[in-house]
């Protein structure tokens, strides 16, 4: 296959064309309430094929792997390249080589999920939805587990020769506990990149499942919060939220280019010199968001999006570093065979400061401690709104009340100028998400607990 | 004979030889060609082939599915046997069930065959056209992402029981995201998005200089006030609420699982006698036009809500079997996924106030361009920002809003509606499966209203 490929790159005369075979194997199992939602095996392969002609790209994608079908999707990608180059105004002026990636890259996987039959995997996810729906107050319960196999070559005219194998799993459960027409959801979510053993090895399914039942049974008996701006606490999964959607997006150079709030901004002060904001596709072992090399060849790296407060870097492709005059970041990230490439965060977080986790907590007076982040949206100038999964009143330093229907909003810079305390704990907790920005992307994120001020809402009590 | 078809015929026949006791062959060869609009320019175009077949099988009472991406016999017959294999996995429910075929229904005609030379080539020419009629209606125009793409798809099913189908259609689909800038005023985003069939019913022009007005529109916003009173949802924003809000507990699979408000409401008043839904997959100005659903039946047209009594719910085979009722043919969804449900052609009727009276008759309240927020389908709890809208004093707007908190409960809102558009817009979707609506504008009693 790998040949194949090359053999496009030999026949281009264009300013630069990239070939990507991408084979994925996924497996689902999905159980709700006793019934199987969802079960099934898929496999996709193909070929993307992109190049940059007269500054125009174009792009084919089939899966059709054979030399002649290719060769023919090739001449397509050209065509259409061709066709817009007599109305783009602009033309892309080059695109950066950034680092080059070459050899084979290659997952660490603990115990393979193909070494596990779905007979297995259905015992398990049957068993634990099961055993939701067994406890008192649980009015039904869902499982679902989820496994993607990828294999990719990568070749490009500025030298990529690339391999990845790459193995990516998720499991959720669900504890749903109903109160007066109003639902309640205890959840848990896991997502590695690698295999059985790093996903259930701290942690089996069994235990998750109890984790859920408690807080759904909890927030049954929970009340509503006032809507007020307030100190908060955020625990890694909301600190990885807010990192991601709120932040994170607004750096994609793609984003910047179209006019984002920090358009223009590199090497302004945007948020309280204890936070450190990063996106690292190479952190190990099995982040969720774990991408060695990007989908043009692009060798990924850390890269600090705000060091101390100040903002230092966008994330980027070859064409937006080209336009931008940095250097690519290794975020083109393309889903699957038939997506083309664009700019797409990998693992993104806070990293670490240096205190006590107890301690932020205890030099609060009135607070609240929010646990985990569901559903919500964010805007390009930084504007953001999420769900909160657990939300407890702080008071007089210590933990009080639990709350429910609480939401979090407020601008994400001007949560992070707020940022009086970073905890010396860090997490990556996101493994399990997803990002969707027109294709999907497996992404990860989170950091230490961070303490700030945020604007938390919720539903007036009696409403 | 459809060369899909003849392809189902023998992948049935092999799958019956190979154990299964039923079998379902969903297939779909589709060829899109694309040009993306970013930044006020053409960004790139593309040309992308899709072969897809998903295999469901029945041993027992035990189903098993698996798709592949490509017609190849050898690798569809491993899939095949992977489906027989996944079915041992599975969990036995008397319920499942490979459908017998239903009688036909008559559609109108969603393929023109001048698709088939409608290249990339034509595609940049509509792209370029939607592109500047945007920014010539107003300089301030900024088109952030837009697109401009031409889809040809052959469906095809065979199943063991007797259901042979296949039928081709054309969609040209056209969309824009963007905001008007004005010095340091930036409006906020505003999305439109049209879908037809024929190559002469595309409009591009029509739509650009809709999305420009409306953004520059929204320049100069200034926040809200705080008060509990009538909203207008554009049929942009009523397309949130109709999708999570009533779609979602609408679904059987929801109703049967006790996640739907909705549940053992069949046949009582659930809204105000205003509204009336109804489902139309053989209206062909809409996408979601087609003579059969995912699982080859074919859904004739059904009240959903009519004069505010609820009157069905949407069914797929296992739903309705689940209730010893038919299929009221919603299966949907893409050959690599299991069949779901969705609506085919959602459309709300028209009322009998135009636009304008709608906020003529207004004393105080906002009119909502779009929605960007949550609705919680079981409980309909609505929080989120009203996006692009106006402030409405003594029916009429005056100014338009940001930052305006909206919030409220889908299943109140519904019986608190004081009135309804005699026009409406079409919107398509296609996310996962292709639904059109048929929105006109829904005047709402008593929505909490923040901008702090």
């Amino acid at each position: 296959m790998k040949d194949r490929l090359l053999d496009l790159i030999e026949k281009s005369d264009g300013d630069y064309v990239e070939a990507r075979y991408h084979e994925r194997d996924s497996k689902v199992i999905d159980v709700s309430n006793g019934e199987v939602e969802d079960i099934h095996s898929k496999l996709l392969a193909g070929v993307g094929i992109r190049v940059l002609i007269d500054g125009c790209w174009g792009f084919c994608s089939t899966s059709k792997t054979d030399k002649k079908p290719l060769f023919k999707a090739f001449k397509e990608a050209e065509r259409s390249a061709r066709s817009t180059s007599h109305i783009k105004k602009e033309k892309i002026k080059g695109i950066k080589e950034g680092r080059i990636a070459q050899g084979s890259y290659e997952a660490d996987v603990n115990d393979s999920a193909k070494n596990h039959s779905m007979e297995d995997k259905m015992r398990m996810v049957k068993d634990t939805e099961q055993a939701i729906r067994k406890e008192d107050k649980i009015k039904s319960g869902r499982c679902r587990w989820g496994e993607m196999h990828d294999k990719k070559y990568i070749v490009n005219s500025y030298g990529s020769e690339a391999e990845l194998k790459d193995e990516k799993l998720v499991f959720h459960v669900f504890a749903y506990s109903q109160d007066n027409g109003e639902r309640v959801v205890g959840s848990e979510s896991k997502g590695v990149t690698g295999g059985w053993k790093d996903i259930f090895g701290e942690e089996g399914p069994q235990k998750m499942a109890a984790k859920a039942v408690k807080d759904a049974r909890q927030l049954l008996d929970a009340k509503h919060p006032k809507g007020e701006k307030a100190t908060v606490v955020l625990n890694p999964e909301m600190v990885g939220m807010i990192s991601h959607e709120a932040i994170g997006h607004t750096v994609e150079a793609d984003f910047v280019l179209s006019g984002s709030i920090v358009q223009g901004r590199l090497g302004e002060k945007v948020a309280s010199e204890l936070v450190t904001l990063v996106d690292d596709g190479t952190v190990t072992p099995h982040a969720g968001g774990w991408v060695p090399i990007d989908d043009e060849g692009t060798k990924t790296d850390r890269t600090e999006i705000i060091k101390q407060g100040v903002l230092k870097n966008y994330l980027c492709d070859r064409e937006t570093a080209q336009t931008l005059g940095i250097e690519p970041t290794g975020n083109s990230r393309a889903f699957e065979y038939s997506d083309e490439p664009i700019v797409r965060m990998t693992n993104t977080f806070i990293e670490g400061g240096d205190h006590d986790p107890e301690e932020i907590i205890e030099e609060v007076d009135e607070g609240y401690y929010l646990k985990g982040a569901q559903g919500g949206q964010a805007d390009a100038n930084a504007e953001f709104m999420f769900g909160v999964q657990k939300a407890y009143r702080i008071e007089n330093g210590e933990i009080s009340d639990l709350l429910r229907g609480v939401s979090i909003s407020g601008s994400g810079f001007d949560v992070l100028k707020s940022v009086d305390a970073v905890a010396d704990d860090f997490k990556l907790d996101m493994g399990s998400g997803y990002c969707g920005k027109m294709q999907s992307a497996k992404v990860d994120g989170g950091g230490p607990h961070i303490r700030c001020k945020a604007i938390v809402g919720g539903r007036q009590e009696g409403k | 004979m459809s060369e899909l078809l003849s392809l189902g015929d023998t992948l049935v026949k092999r799958a019956l030889e190979n154990g299964a006791d039923d079998v379902e062959i969903f297939m779909a060869d589709e060829k899109k060609n694309t040009v993306n609009i970013e930044k006020n320019e053409i960004q790139i175009g593309k040309s992308q082939e899709k072969e897809e077949v998903g295999i469901r099988v029945l041993i027992g009472d035990k189903m098993g599915f698996a798709s592949v991406n490509s017609f190849e016999k050898d690798k569809i017959m491993s899939k095949v046997k992977e489906a027989i294999s996944v079915t041992s996995a599975s969990i036995s429910d008397e319920n499942y069930t490979i459908p017998n075929p239903k009688k036909s229904i008559k559609v109108g005609s969603i393929y023109d065959p001048s698709i088939v030379d409608f290249d990339i080539e034509d595609s940049v020419k509509y792209a370029e056209r939607f592109l500047r009629s945007a920014k010539e209606y107003d300089e301030r125009f900024q088109f952030n992402t837009g697109s401009f793409s031409a889809i040809v798809t052959h469906r095809a099913i065979v199943n063991s029981r007797g259901i042979r189908s296949d039928e081709k259609s054309s969609i040209f689909h056209y969309d824009a995201l963007g905001m008007a800038v004005d010095g340091e005023d930036v409006s906020s985003f505003d999305s439109k998005q049209k879908a037809v069939h024929f190559v002469d019913e595309i409009d591009v022009e029509c739509l650009g200089r809709e999305i420009s007005k409306n953004t520059v529109e929204t320049l100069g916003a200034k926040k809200a006030e705080n008060f509990v009173g009538p909203a207008v949802f554009s049929p942009e924003a009523m397309m949130m609420i109709s999708y999570m809000g009533l779609i979602q507990p609408l679904k059987a699979s929801r109703v049967q699982k006790g996640m739907s408000k909705f549940a053992d409401k069949l046949g009582k008043k659930i809204t105000d006698s205003r509204l009336t839904i109804t489902d139309e997959s053989n209206l062909e100005e809409g996408i979601g036009c087609r003579a059969f659903d995912r699982e080859g039946i074919p859904a004739p047209n059904l009240d959903i809500i009519k004069d505010g009594t609820l009157k069905n719910y949407y069914h797929n085979s296992y739903t309705g079997n689940k209730e010893g009722i038919e299929s009221t043919g919603h299966a949907a969804g893409s050959a690599s996924q299991m069949p779901k449900i969705n609506p085919s052609n959602f459309v709300i009727k028209a009322g009998d106030k135009t636009k304008e009276e709608l906020i003529g008759e207004m004393e105080k309240g906002i009119y909502i361009n779009r929605f960007s927020g949550n609705i919680d389908p079981v409980s309909g709890d609505i929080s989120g920002v009203a996006k692009g809208g106006s402030m409405i004093k003594d029916g009429e707007k005056k100014y338009p809003i940001k930052e305006t908190m909206i919030s409220g409960n889908v299943f109140e809102l519904i019986k608190n509606i004081s009135g309804i558009s005699k026009e409406v817009e079409s919107i398509p979707l296609m996310w996962g499966g292709n639904i059109h609506f048929f929105l006109p504008q829904v005047r709402f009693e008593e929505l909490s209203i923040t901008s702090d």
